[in-house]
This record gives C-alpha cells, sequence and structure tokens, in this order.
C-alpha cells in the first residue's frame, strides 16, 4: 500500500509541476527551464518555516491542517515573490536567450543552497534530525496532494476560460500582433510566470513534506526538472489534459526504469532517446491542442449555470 | 486675445495626426529622411513609393516599432514620441501588417475578442469564481464579437482557424481584428496584395463603408495604383525615405519626378 501511496503522490506531484509549466511554456511561449528552482524555492521555506512553528510551539493551539494549508502556501508566495523578481529582467528576453537565463536561474539557486550553511550545505537541511529525529506534526497525504492538483489543474481552466488566457495564447502566436492591438505584454507574461511558479512552490512543498522531511539542492537542479518539461511536451505543449496524461505516464515509466540497473545509471540517455523519439513520431504531443479537461470542466459550469436560472 | 492653448485645442479639433520632420537611420542609412505629414479627422491618404522607398518604415515610426532619430510625432495634438506600441493602439492608433499578422492557431472568433481585451475588467479571481460580472462582460465581448465579424461578413468562418482562411478572408480579418480595438487611426499597410480583383473590389467597397460608418481616419500604403487613386483624395509619394510628392491623384499621375521614380530616367 505504501508504494501504491508514494507512486499516487509522486504522480500528483508531477501533474502540479507538468500543468503549471504548460501554462508558462505551451500556453505564454515562456520557454522557462527553470521550473525546478521554484519547486525548490517551495521545499526549502516550507520545512523552514515548519522548523520555526515547532520551535516557538505554535502547534500547541493551531489544529495540524490549518498550519499545513498555511505552510503550503506560504511555500507558494515565497516561490512566487522570487518569480515576480527573476521576470523583470528574465521575461526581457526572447526565445533561446530566455532559456539559457532561466536554466542559469536554476543553476544559482541550486549553487546558493550548496554554499549557504544555513539552508544545510550540500549534503541538505533535514527536517527530521534538526527536529530530534522525529516527524514534523503535519506532513502530505494523498488528500492534500489532490486538493492542491485539483486547485490547479482548476485555476488553468478558469484562466483559459477568460482574456487572461485569450491573450497569452495571443502572446504565444504573435508578440508584435498582440502588442499592435493593445495588449500589456510584460504585464500578461509576468502573470503567467509567476501563477505558474506558485503552483512549482505549492508542488515544493507537497514534495518535501511527504515522508522526507529533507531537501537537498541536488534534488532541484535543472537535470531533475528536465523530466517534467518533456511531460509537457510529451502531452503536446498547450494542452492541459496532455500535461496530466504525460504526468501520469512518464512517472510511471520512470518508476519502472529504477527497477532495471542500466535504464537508472543512465536516465539521461533515456529523456534524450524519449524527447528524440517524440519529435520524430508526433512532434505535436500524443494530444496536440485538443484539450478535454477544459471542455469537461467548462461543461460542469454550464451545468451550474443553468441550476441557477 | 487667443491664448497659446487655445490655438492648440483648435488644431487639436482640426488635425488627428501630426508628424514633424521625423527621420529614421538604420546604421548609415536614411530609411526615412525629414517625413512631414498633416493629418485630418476622416481622411484618407495613401502613401505609395517604389520597393524600399520607406513606406512601412514610415508606419512602424508612427505605431512605435522605431523611434525616430529626429523629429516629432503628435496625436490629437499630443506628442506620442515616447509612447509604446501599446499604449499607442491604447490611445487610437491601430494597423494592419504587410505580411499578415493573425494569431493564426487560434479561431476567428478569438482573434477578435483578443482585440477587445481592453474592453473588460473583471480580476482573476472573478473569474475564478464565476461572478456574474465575469459572466455578462464575457456575454458583452462575445456580442461585440458577433457584430464584428457580421459586418465584416465573416461570422461563417468564426470556428476556423485563422490560418486555414484563405488569403483574401485573412486580410478582412486583420483590418476587422484592428478595427476593433477602436482605433480612430487606421493603417493599412498593402491591404490588398495578393488578392484577385474580385476581392479587391470588395476591399475597396469596404474600406468606403468604413469611413462613412466608423468615425476614423486612415493611412494607406498599396503597389495598386489604380486602388489608390480610387480611393485615396491624397497621396504622397515616397522615393529614398523623402517625399517626392504629394496631391491630388491626377496631379501625381502626371508628376514627372513621380513617372522618374518608378520608370527611372
Amino acid at each position: 500500500m505504501i508504494f501504491f501511496e508514494n507512486i499516487l503522490v509522486n504522480i500528483g506531484i508531477m501533474i502540479i509541476l507538468a500543468t503549471s509549466l504548460n501554462l508558462i511554456v505551451g500556453i505564454t511561449g515562456i520557454l522557462s527551464l527553470g521550473h525546478y528552482a521554484f519547486f525548490g524555492i517551495g521545499a526549502y521555506s516550507s520545512i523552514l518555516l515548519t522548523f520555526y512553528l515547532h520551535s516557538m510551539q505554535i502547534i500547541n493551539y493551531i489544529p495540524s491542517f490549518v498550519l499545513f494549508f498555511l505552510v503550503i502556501i506560504f511555500g507558494g508566495i515565497i516561490a512566487g515573490f522570487f518569480s515576480y523578481i527573476i521576470s523583470y529582467p528574465v521575461l526581457k528576453l526572447k526565445g533561446d536567450y530566455l532559456a539559457v537565463a532561466t536554466l542559469g536561474f536554476n543553476e544559482i539557486f541550486k549553487s546558493l543552497m550548496e554554499n549557504i550553511d544555513f539552508f544545510g550545505g550540500a549534503k541538505g537541511y533535514s527536517l527530521y534530525t534538526k527536529l530530534g529525529n522525529t516527524e514534523p506534526y503535519f506532513k502530505t497525504n494523498l488528500i492534500w496532494v489532490y486538493i492542491f492538483v485539483v486547485l490547479t489543474i482548476f485555476i488553468i481552466v478558469r484562466i483559459m476560460k477568460s482574456n487572461y488566457g485569450r491573450v497569452l495564447l495571443a502572446i504565444r502566436d504573435d508578440e508584435i500582433a498582440s502588442e499592435s492591438v493593445g495588449i500589456n505584454i510584460a504585464k500578461y507574461k509576468t502573470l503567467s510566470f509567476v501563477i505558474g511558479s506558485v503552483m512549482a512552490g505549492f508542488a515544493g512543498v507537497l514534495f518535501v513534506m511527504y515522508d522526507r522531511f529533507y531537501a537537498t539542492p541536488k534534488d532541484f537542479s535543472f537535470l531533475e526538472g528536465i523530466s517534467v518539461l518533456l511531460m509537457v511536451v510529451f502531452g503536446g505543449l498547450g494542452s492541459i489534459t496532455g500535461s496530466v496524461i504525460g504526468a501520469i505516464t512518464l512517472t510511471l515509466i520512470l518508476q519502472l526504469i529504477k527497477i532495471i540497473p542500466f535504464l537508472s545509471r543512465h536516465q539521461i540517455l533515456f529523456y534524450s532517446f524519449l524527447l528524440i523519439l517524440m519529435m520524430i513520431l508526433k512532434p505535436q504531443g500524443l494530444f496536440g491542442r485538443l484539450d478535454t479537461t477544459q471542455n469537461f470542466i467548462n461543461k460542469i459550469f454550464k451545468k451550474i449555470d443553468r441550476k441557477e436560472i | 486675445m487667443i491664448t497659446v492653448k487655445e490655438i492648440q485645442e483648435l488644431k487639436k479639433d482640426f488635425e488627428l495626426l501630426n508628424i514633424e520632420n521625423i527621420t529614421v537611420k538604420f546604421g548609415g542609412l536614411k530609411a526615412v529622411d525629414s517625413f512631414s505629414l498633416e493629418l485630418k479627422h476622416r481622411e484618407i491618404v495613401g502613401l505609395i513609393g517604389p520597393n524600399g522607398a520607406g513606406k512601412t518604415t514610415v508606419f512602424n515610426t508612427i505605431t512605435g516599432v522605431y523611434k525616430p532619430d529626429s523629429g516629432r510625432i503628435y496625436f490629437e495634438g499630443r506628442p506620442i514620441n515616447h509612447l509604446s506600441l501599446t499604449q499607442r493602439n491604447n490611445i487610437g492608433i491601430a494597423r494592419t501588417f504587410q505580411n499578415i499578422r493573425l494569431f493564426s492557431s487560434l479561431t476567428v472568433f478569438d482573434n477578435i475578442r483578443i482585440a477587445l481585451n481592453n474592453k473588460v475588467n473583471y480580476s482573476l479571481f472573478q473569474v475564478f469564481i464565476n461572478s456574474n460580472d465575469f459572466k455578462t462582460q464575457e456575454e458583452k465581448i462575445n456580442d461585440k464579437t458577433r457584430e464584428f465579424l457580421e459586418i465584416f461578413e465573416l461570422y461563417d468562418y468564426k470556428d476556423r482557424i485563422a490560418s486555414s482562411l484563405p488569403y483574401g478572408k485573412q486580410r478582412r480579418l486583420e483590418i476587422a481584428r484592428a478595427l476593433a480595438t477602436e482605433p480612430k487611426l487606421l493603417l493599412l499597410d498593402e491591404p490588398a496584395a495578393g488578392m484577385n480583383e474580385k476581392e479587391t473590389g470588395e476591399l475597396m467597397e469596404l474600406i468606403k463603408w468604413l469611413m462613412v460608418n466608423f468615425d476614423i481616419s486612415i493611412i494607406l500604403i498599396e503597389h495598386d495604383i489604380k486602388f489608390v487613386m480610387n480611393l485615396c483624395p491624397r497621396i504622397i509619394v515616397l522615393d529614398y525615405g523623402r517625399i517626392i510628392a504629394e496631391g491630388k491623384p491626377e496631379e501625381i499621375r502626371n508628376n514627372k519626378k513621380v513617372i522618374e521614380a518608378y520608370l527611372g530616367e
């Protein structure tokens, strides 16, 4: 059972990461390679906050689920804060330059974590040992993960249903044409980038607070993060259903190859092989622009509307 | 006594666009050389000239893609040199492009809806909770889009992907999209390029109709001389970035400099 729960939690976290990255890369057209840095920022900020909450004895007065909710939100906000700061210089760049800059940001984050003792250095920050070899009062479980999976998908689908979503697609299609119809590109790009990063922050908290309670810089390196990009491309850029399916299949496949010694040693080889195969066989991704998730949620809304009348 | 301010006000009523001696340089090349233009409300001006004369550069300078090296641009009496593309659209300058720039992966309907993006003012939170304000505003946008598509006879194509439309329809859609932003000045960059004779005729009717029904001024770049002469009571001829002639179609037709520029000496 534990094994299955483990996989389901992993899948949930990957769904959050993939759909939020899809918002940035697939829908807005910002090729960001630094998504895992925000994942990491969420993780680090949550274990630090949890440690302080423990040392302040607040846990005795507030129910643990409220506290955990606050911790998740806090992780998201910190990730969003940093993404807002770096969006200012980075989003001025285009295409490859932007990709390189975000990749650089990810590496900066990683090496900062490795070299600052406050964050535990290269060996990482272990909440478990800091609390005297006990688990914290709250931790991630399946319900928490899937609440946030639903929340993430819901938010993105709603955005796509509104003017905000249309504008993001317009920016992806043609920036100059977007400007010529009066779209404030910088504003909307920042919006999408920050929302996506906040979601990555949530995922980071859920990831680190599930049976791990420690974060190491290595967990949030660019190489780890490439798998999320792979899920997005695999499912189809811009398709939310695609990202969800991509996250599920690739997480399962990655679990599978961990069993095979040769493949687990050469994961990066496997990634590249899969990417190349995908590009040759179905460059638009599994789902292309088709989006059943959006249609499904919009149908639900229509039904609710009808009942009101 | 009339004060300076009042003169400016009068001028503002009279002129929509006022370009004073703009020069645009690319390296050592003067793409546009001291170009001036005064455009009245509801006026249509044709801009013609051989290839590479700097016509599109003039458009790009008016819309803010390029900043002029010298000279000033006034819109409704206000200097707009420092404004960005987006801001210039917001105060009422819209354009189409020489090589059509639609939101090519989106539907015809969405192309127009996107142009109406500044007409909505709901927050993201209102979107999430599906508030009534959000719904009514979306309804309004949809109605307006439908209206526009019907005017431009594109309603039957509303669910088609923009890039799958025939060329003439794409041009039409681009003009519709520009007009959806409710501009006071519309810049059309070779609207008839690549159209057959029938489509060109329809386009001409459309532009005439626009002049009457929308309160706009138009500047038009076009290589189809017949098209320009038919539509524009005033024509400006550019060559090597300079204005070589300006006047009524008949004057232009018989202007020696113009004939030289087009045919060589």
